[in-house]
């Protein structure tokens, strides 16, 4: 195994909501070596970009982060502020899902291609080099001219792969990618998908997707990590994660999902979705498992490996065969 | 900047029309001016003479004409009430008015824009700040004329009470300081409330996140992200803020028995002297419609998104 | 269509208690009591409003005069009671009169659209850029001095303001569904503007009503202050001030004072119902 470079454990957050500390993320431990793509697959709401958030400590000061997340060894939740400013931008970069809410509207898209570089000590002149080599890069042959434009005079496609070169641009080990691509149209979510799979192998970059599309994850990334009401509950090698699904939760929504080419009647996972904050001591999927016992709503469980996956679930070794018939129906 | 002609355009034909309504709406008035100019003594003969010499026969768009063209040339008409020309009656007290205006400006940008900021320097100063500018906005001029001349003129005695100085630069200002507080305080307030409300709003905005992740300091996200979007309502709020101020003379330079043009055209109303009514009115919508067009521009030059909107 | 077109007329006891804002209940009932204790000034004002005594001139407040009395003697407390009257008539006038001007205008020219709403709209911004208090001492320099000219003035004035406002709810409600649905069932422009328009837009008019009236309450007393507007000896609190202004540099302030006093807090009291009102429209309920 190659060295990690990004390491959560029991990682949480919680938010201040009328006076109480409530849960928006409650366990997530997962890591990211060097070099490889992981997908942080959930529902909205699950806590994905809140745990995005978390890593980068893009927290408002009254949020709580709980647990550990550590950085190529170093523990991000406990460095100063000007340990976290070379971190941000200079060692972990993020995209949006928005890119022109992410993006400031009154100043020229140089200024926020630049100001990163800027802020680190870079030379104006060094970085506009740089801004203008990262733009062809990113498909965009005539930098000059889109530097010394505005955001709303650019398409969303554009915009974001403007994001993507100004995340590029100090050199990040890691590039969080937060629904890159979920308020793009579909040809343009190609491309950028297509781009960050370029900047990744010509890099040795690392990548976290964040996204609640499953075949988008699978395509770009090693290992898929499946979030549910603000807990990781599955990792697995993306390619086998769609036969080989194991966590109850994760096989429910491979069947909840409609199929190209089938005609076979869609599942839905019976119950409402949950928040973070609503869900109680035991597991979080308990109130919506077909297969959960008492000791299920009393005690979280642990993720533990389960052929080549790790699965966070208490009954994983006695349901197998059920399991693998729900799978069936695929 | 292409816009500017735009902008510059619309504030001249705000002008155009403005004046024309105040014109018609003016001449509407009862009571004739041949009438009155004639005297008591005049016989009808002698009135409609006059009015013909007056060409108050003519239709009002005609007059209107004539009386735009003549005041471009400087020539305002006569002041019934003082037997003098206008132009020579109104020129000595513009420069108190605009000095009491500019004075008031400053402060509503200075301790406005100020107190606005205060919450963001130190956050327990939101509180306070709400309460100070909710109760600010409430105070007429004209009542914190009171309060003021009772406090700082009669009681302290640091200002004085009333009037107008002939002294000095500084001795003008020290003069117009109670005025251009009572004018400036309900405007310091809602620029207060506007600058704080927009910080706020802006520092929430997502794209702050995106330089926060970019590694920037939190002086330069203030200044570079939160500060320069802020300024575009602040902006919008001090150009009303100028044109109000410019109305607002009315009611404190009679509050403080300043003789510029607000007092004038009081005194002028009720006297029925209607060419200086209508010559101070042209010059405030003038004021107004300045205010507004600069204002404007500012905010052009601050806000791409208006320039492509403008030439779209 | 029609759940949400007559939403806000929702009054049962559970949602009104959950919609009800304690400041904004406060403030309302405080002014409730106010406009009721200017309605009936005879019964509570302790003197006639316009008795003089002038062996009783320039008293500081005391048992006998609450507020104490002006310069020919009359009692201030009731004063400012009986001038409660026409300092509220006044602005609720100019806000009833600005508020159909605004709204009629602003649904019709968003409605017929085209010329005749550029020209409604260019008309508003000129009138915008005119601020209130100048029309208002040129309709007295037309009409005369007195209440009505200002309050036709001031009407005029507050139009532009009521109707931007309205005008960006308008456009926004104008593309929603329920309006283009009733365009298909092919009711009328009209039909359609006053039934859904109308009441969809209401909230948004009474927080900008409520902050249009405490300016206008201003702007109106600063009228009668500077002697265009109420003439003395009738009560009215802009009157108040100015008839108080040479007592308090006399040295008997209190009737400047109270007078310039039951103003701010009156237009406090407004200006914090109207942002409640305004608050309340972006939360969801």
């Amino acid at each position: 195994m190659t060295e990690t470079l990004l390491e959560l454990q029991h990682t949480g957050l919680d938010i201040p909501v009328g006076g109480r500390l409530l849960p928006v993320v409650h366990d997530v431990t997962l890591t990211i070596a060097r070099g490889e793509s992981v997908g942080l697959v959930g529902e909205s709401g699950s806590g994905k970009s809140m745990t995005a958030r978390t890593i980068m400590r893009l927290t408002r000061h009254d949020w709580r982060p709980r647990g550990a997340v550590r950085f190529a060894g170093e523990d991000v939740l406990a460095m100063g502020s000007r340990r976290l400013r070379q971190l941000r931008g200079a060692e972990i970069g993020m995209i949006y899902q928005d890119p022109r809410a992410h993006t400031n509207p009154v100043r020229t898209n140089g200024d926020s291609l630049l100001e990163g570089m800027l802020a680190a000590g870079v030379p104006r002149q060094e970085a506009t080099e740089r801004a203008l080599g990262l733009l062809a890069s990113v498909g965009i042959p005539d930098g000059v001219r889109r530097m010394a434009q505005y955001p709303h005079q650019l398409s969303g496609g554009l915009l974001q792969r403007i994001m993507i070169a100004a995340a590029m641009s100090m050199q990040p080990q890691l590039l969080i990618a937060d629904e890159p691509t979920t308020a793009l149209d579909v040809t343009t979510q190609e491309e950028v998908m297509a781009i960050l799979g370029e900047q990744r192998t010509e890099r040795g970059l690392s990548l976290l997707v964040i996204t609640h599309d499953l075949d988008l994850a699978a395509a770009v990334t090693d290992r898929i990590a499946v979030m549910y009401a603000g807990a990781v509950l599955e990792v697995a090698p993306s390619r086998s994660l769609h036969r080989e699904a194991r966590h109850p939760y994760t096989v429910a929504l491979m069947t909840s999902r409609p199929a190209l080419g089938s005609r076979r009647r869609i599942q839905t996972i019976p119950g409402r979705p949950v928040s973070a904050f609503e869900v109680g001591e035991g597991c979080v999927f308990a109130a919506r498992c077909p297969f959960a016992v008492d000791h299920c709503r009393t005690e979280r469980p642990e993720l533990r490996e389960v052929d080549g996956h790790q699965v966070a679930c208490h009954r994983i070794d006695e349901i197998g065969d059920e399991i693998d018939t729900l799978r069936g129906e695929l | 900047m292409k816009e500017a002609p735009r902008v510059v355009g619309r504030g001249l034909i705000t002008l155009l029309v403005a004046s024309f309504v105040i014109y018609l709406a003016l001449s509407l008035a009862p009571g004739d001016p041949a009438t009155a100019l004639a005297g008591n003594r005049a016989t009808p003969e002698q009135v409609e003479t006059l009015r013909q010499q007056l060409g108050l026969d003519r239709p009002v768009v005609v007059r209107y004409a004539a009386w735009l063209a003549a005041s471009l040339h400087g020539d305002l008409g006569r002041s019934l009430q003082f037997r003098q020309d206008t132009a020579s009656l109104i020129e000595p007290r513009l420069g108190v008015t605009f000095l009491l205006v500019g004075y008031a400006f400053l402060l509503i940008l200075v301790f406005g824009i100020g107190l606005g900021l205060l919450p963001s320097v130190r956050s327990w100063l939101s509180w306070p700040v709400v309460v100070v500018t909710a109760l600010g906005i409430s105070i007429p001029a004209f009542v914190a004329a009171m309060i003021l001349i009772q406090v700082f003129a009669l009681n302290l005695g640091w200002f004085p009470v009333l009037g107008t100085s002939n002294g000095d630069l500084r001795d003008q200002l020290w003069h117009l300081t109670l005025p251009a507080i009572a004018l400036a305080i309900s405007w310091v307030a809602y620029v207060g409330q506007i600058t704080r409300a927009s910080v706020r709003e802006q520092a929430g905005k997502e794209h702050v996140d995106t330089a926060r992740g970019r590694g920037l300091a939190p002086r330069a996200i203030f200044s570079k992200h939160v500060l320069r979007n802020a300024a575009i309502p602040i902006i919008t709020i001090s150009g009303l803020a100028l044109a109000a101020l410019v109305a607002g003379s009315i009611v404190v330079e009679t509050a403080f028995g300043i003789g510029g043009i607000g007092s004038l055209l009081v005194t002028s109303v009720l006297a029925k002297d209607y060419d200086v009514v209508l010559a101070i009115s042209m010059i405030f919508v003038l004021a107004f419609v300045v205010a507004t067009t600069v204002a404007d521009l500012a905010l052009v030059a601050l806000d791409p998104r208006l320039r492509s909107k403008m030439s779209a | 269509m029609s759940t949400l077109a007559t939403a806000p007329h929702e009054w049962s006891v559970g949602t009104v208690l959950r919609r009800l804002d304690p400041v904004l209940t406060v403030v309302t009932v405080v002014l409730v009591a106010l406009v009721v204790v200017a309605i009936c000034a005879p019964f509570l004002a302790p003197y006639p409003p316009e008795q003089i005594d002038l062996l009783d001139a320039n008293q500081a407040p005391s048992a006998a005069h609450l507020l104490g009395t002006d310069s020919l003697g009359r009692d201030i407390l009731s004063r400012l009671i009986y001038g409660a009257r026409l300092t509220f008539l006044g602005p609720t006038l100019i806000i009833l009169l600005a508020t159909i001007a605004g709204v009629s205008l602003t649904i019709s020219s968003v409605w017929i659209g085209g010329t005749y709403d550029r020209i409604v709209s260019r008309a508003l911004d000129i009138l915008f850029a005119i601020p209130g208090i100048l029309v208002a001492v040129i309709a007295v320099a037309i009409i005369g001095p007195g209440l009505i000219a200002p309050v036709i003035a001031l009407s005029l004035a507050y139009t532009p303001y009521l109707a931007r406002v309205l005008r960006s709810v308008a456009m926004r409600e104008r593309h929603l569904a329920y309006i283009e649905a009733g365009t298909l069932m092919g009711l009328s422009g009209w039909a359609i503007g006053w039934r859904h328009l109308v009441p969809n837009v209401m909230p948004m008019v009474r927080a900008q009503a409520a902050l249009a009236f405490g300016a206008a309450l201003v702007d109106l007393a600063a009228v009668s202050y500077i002697g265009l507007g109420v003439q003395s000896p009738i009560p009215e609190w802009g009157v108040m001030v100015a008839e108080g202004q040479a007592a308090l540099l006399n040295g008997y302030p209190w009737q400047a004072i109270s007078a310039g006093i039951a103003i701010v807090v009156v237009v406090l009291l407004v200006n914090v119902a109207g942002e409640r009102l305004a608050l309340r429209l972006e939360r969801p309920r």
